[in-house]
């Protein structure tokens, strides 16, 4: 958002964000739902809002879990050596999502550092600086918090969030397999096709324009197909709840953008 | 045994424990990274480690 805004001279000096998790029945939905409100400080126009606000929709994140932009292709390779590409199944018991953890209630927080903003010799913008990013979510122990950092810098020192999200899925697809299938010892890798990079990002973000990603999920699996047949593994990876909100079953219960004028 | 033909991850998860999971992003030599990423499932024995995967991903949105 912030490197629309700069693109589009608009004068957004601040962004927070903020998510409330909700857990929600399975299989009806995912397991949970955000309601997701921004705040945008600076002297916007309501136009200004309005792109803003397509561009907080169609960042390339956004656009992953809300509008269905990755591609996904499935490939098991075995121990055995033995590989093959997953086809989508219809046939999945729904009793197996009652095994699949509930997702605790909590929060997302992201504040922007707005000092993290790094320019060229010549003034102009070349990093669009970092986000701290907190998290409290409760657990059936005890409630938790952590904190992170994600952006685009120089130095490299924090992930991208495209990448970030891409590696909060593969998490999710281990800890899915993990739980439905536990003698699977599953590893879930990516290999993501370049893309056009930032610039394009924010050129698909301030246009509204979805930017497809095609993504191989790289599935080990211990033993063989014969010990753990491709027809579990396909119906876990279906059942896993990012995957379906990659395929489009929905995770936005409300959202709101607010201007503080400053 | 994954042939050194095939495409190599960029970005890998597997378990750590019980109910943790480990993940990197840029694993292969030559990337931006390694950055790593810890994340937990929810469970009724042991605190979480990390918040659990879908925290993680709109952590990633939030970013």
């Amino acid at each position: 958002m912030v490197g629309v805004a700069y693109r589009g001279k608009i004068p957004l000096e601040n962004i927070e964000v903020d998510f409330e998790v909700e857990p929600l029945e399975r299989p009806q939905t995912i397991g949970f739902g955000v309601k997701k409100s921004i705040i945008l400080q600076g002297n916007i126009s309501d136009s200004e809002k309005v792109r803003l606000e397509r561009a907080a929709a169609y960042c390339p994140v956004g656009q992953a879990l809300t509008k269905g932009s990755i591609k996904i292709e499935d490939e098991i390779r075995w121990e055995s050596g033995d590989v093959a590409v997953v086809p989508l199944t219809s046939e999945i018991d729904q009793s197996l999502y009652t095994r699949l953890a509930a997702v605790p209630s909590g929060s997302v927080h992201g504040r922007y550092l707005i000092d993290t903003k790094e320019y060229n010799g010549e003034g102009e913008m070349e990093h669009e600086g970092e986000v701290e990013v907190y998290v409290a979510s409760n657990n059936l122990t005890r409630s938790s918090r952590w904190s992170f950092l994600a952006g685009h810098s120089s130095n490299g020192w924090v992930p991208p969030p495209f990448p970030f999200a891409q590696a909060a899925w593969t998490a999710s697809t281990t800890a899915t397999l993990d739980t439905l299938l536990p003698q699977s010892q599953a590893t879930v890798g990516l290999v993501m096709d370049p893309a056009g990079g930032r610039g394009q990002s924010q050129g698909n973000a301030a246009a509204g324009k979805i930017g497809e990603r095609n993504i191989r999920r790289i599935v080990g699996i211990a033993g063989s197909p014969q010990t753990n047949p491709v027809e579990a593994i396909g119906a876990a990876l279906q059942m896993d709840p990012i995957t379906a909100a990659y395929r489009g079953a929905g995770i936005v219960l409300d959202e709101i953008t607010t201007i503080e004028n400053i | 045994m994954i042939m050194e033909s095939r495409p190599q991850p960029n970005i890998l998860s597997q378990s750590l424990g019980n109910y943790s999971l480990i993940t990197t992003i840029g694993a292969n030599p030559g990337e931006r990274g390694p950055w790593s990423l810890v994340s937990s499932i929810p469970n009724s024995d042991v605190d979480m480690l990390g918040p659990s995967p879908e925290y993680l991903s709109v952590a990633a949105w939030a970013a």
